[in-house]
């Protein structure tokens, strides 16, 4: 019996640890219906902190989104997707759609605003909808070489951050391949 | 003996978690229908980059030139106006203002869980909003963000 005592107190404070990691949740979730997205950022990263399941690094993705900030949202939902891959919906695949167009990112926009069909609700799909008829134009025939050129100057400026680096170089070679010339896409295929 | 120890254990258990699935659900349902609520929208036009125009690129996060971003900004000072008046307003004109730029980001990184005072120290970094979250409330009165408002802080 007594050894049976540690393993229940752990159980105790695993529990105790998820319903303090809910209570930011729902800290979080009044801050970002009032907008103080901030603030939820704080709280989702709490919960995050005394929950490892992963699932509020996503709603941590989604504050930066909101505030602006569509780079870290970028790196923030490719390690929420590597965390907690189950938690993944159209929801958060919008937030994350707009983070891509913020950052310039309109394939990686495109291929996700795709994915949003009928099951995210009205209201996201004609969001997504909308949003991909602003994205199509842009997508629509070869793309400048100085384009790609940014794409992979972006890359290296954020070499200190692989993950978006690796966004950054992803766009470029898929934006390449869409030339017949096929201009650098080689050269991001051998980085 | 041991039996007295085992019913504490388990007293301890049922306390600390009455419902812990349903918590759990409910607080994953209430994130949701706060994100759903409050879906973003684009800021900046849809166009490809051009590496020869640089300060086209976003730069360091907001830190471009767009048209689209001045005109944001324009927005951004009409809500700071309103800011003054109302202080829930104000931060949503500041999350606006925030505009990525890259001061702001450290703000909430930083200690952000010390801020909490729930699981570490409060951090010292003694920015605007840290100070808000902050555990240490005579930071976030003391230090008080220019147009803070104090029901903010009446709120922690």
């Amino acid at each position: 019996m007594l050894r049976r005592l540690p393993v229940l107190l752990l159980s105790a404070l695993t529990l105790a640890a998820n319903s303090g990691a809910d209570e930011h949740l729902f800290a979080g979730a009044r801050h970002f219906r009032e907008g103080r997205f901030a603030e939820a950022l704080v709280e989702f990263r709490v919960a995050d902190k005394l929950n490892a399941g992963g699932e509020a690094a996503w709603y941590s993705a989604a504050s930066l989104v909101r505030l602006n900030r569509p780079e870290d949202a970028i790196v923030a939902f490719t390690e929420a997707e590597r965390r907690a891959p189950a938690m993944r919906d159209e929801l958060f695949d919008y937030y994350r759609a707009v983070a891509c167009h913020e950052a310039r990112l309109y394939l990686c926009a495109d291929r996700l605003l795709a994915g949003i069909g009928d099951r995210a609700g009205p209201r996201i799909r004609d969001e997504a909808l909308q949003l991909r008829r602003r994205i199509e134009p842009v997508l629509r025939g070869e793309p400048a070489k100085t384009a790609i050129d940014w794409y992979y100057q972006r890359a290296q400026q954020s070499s200190a951050r692989p993950l978006l680096a690796a966004a950054y170089l992803a766009e470029g070679r898929a934006l390449a391949e869409r030339r017949a010339d096929r201009y650098r896409a080689s050269e991001a295929s051998a980085r | 003996m041991w039996n007295v120890r085992l019913c504490m254990a388990m007293g301890v258990v049922w306390l600390a978690a009455p419902a812990p699935a349903a918590a759990d659900g409910d607080a994953r349902q209430a994130v949701h229908d706060a994100l759903a609520a409050q879906l973003p929208s684009v800021l900046t036009e849809t166009r490809l980059p051009d590496a020869n125009e640089p300060d086209r690129g976003r730069g360091e996060q907001g830190g471009h030139k767009d048209k689209d971003k001045d005109k944001d900004r324009d927005r951004d000072h009409k809500d700071r106006d309103h800011d003054h008046k109302d202080s829930d307003r104000d931060h949503e004109g500041r999350d606006h203002d925030h505009g990525g730029r890259d001061h702001d980001h450290g703000e909430v990184e930083r200690g952000d869980v010390g801020d909490h005072g729930e699981i570490g120290e409060h951090g010292s970094g003694a920015k605007p909003v840290e100070e808000e979250h902050g555990g240490g409330g005579g930071q976030q009165h003391g230090g008080g963000g220019s147009h803070h408002g104090g029901d903010q802080e009446d709120r922690h």
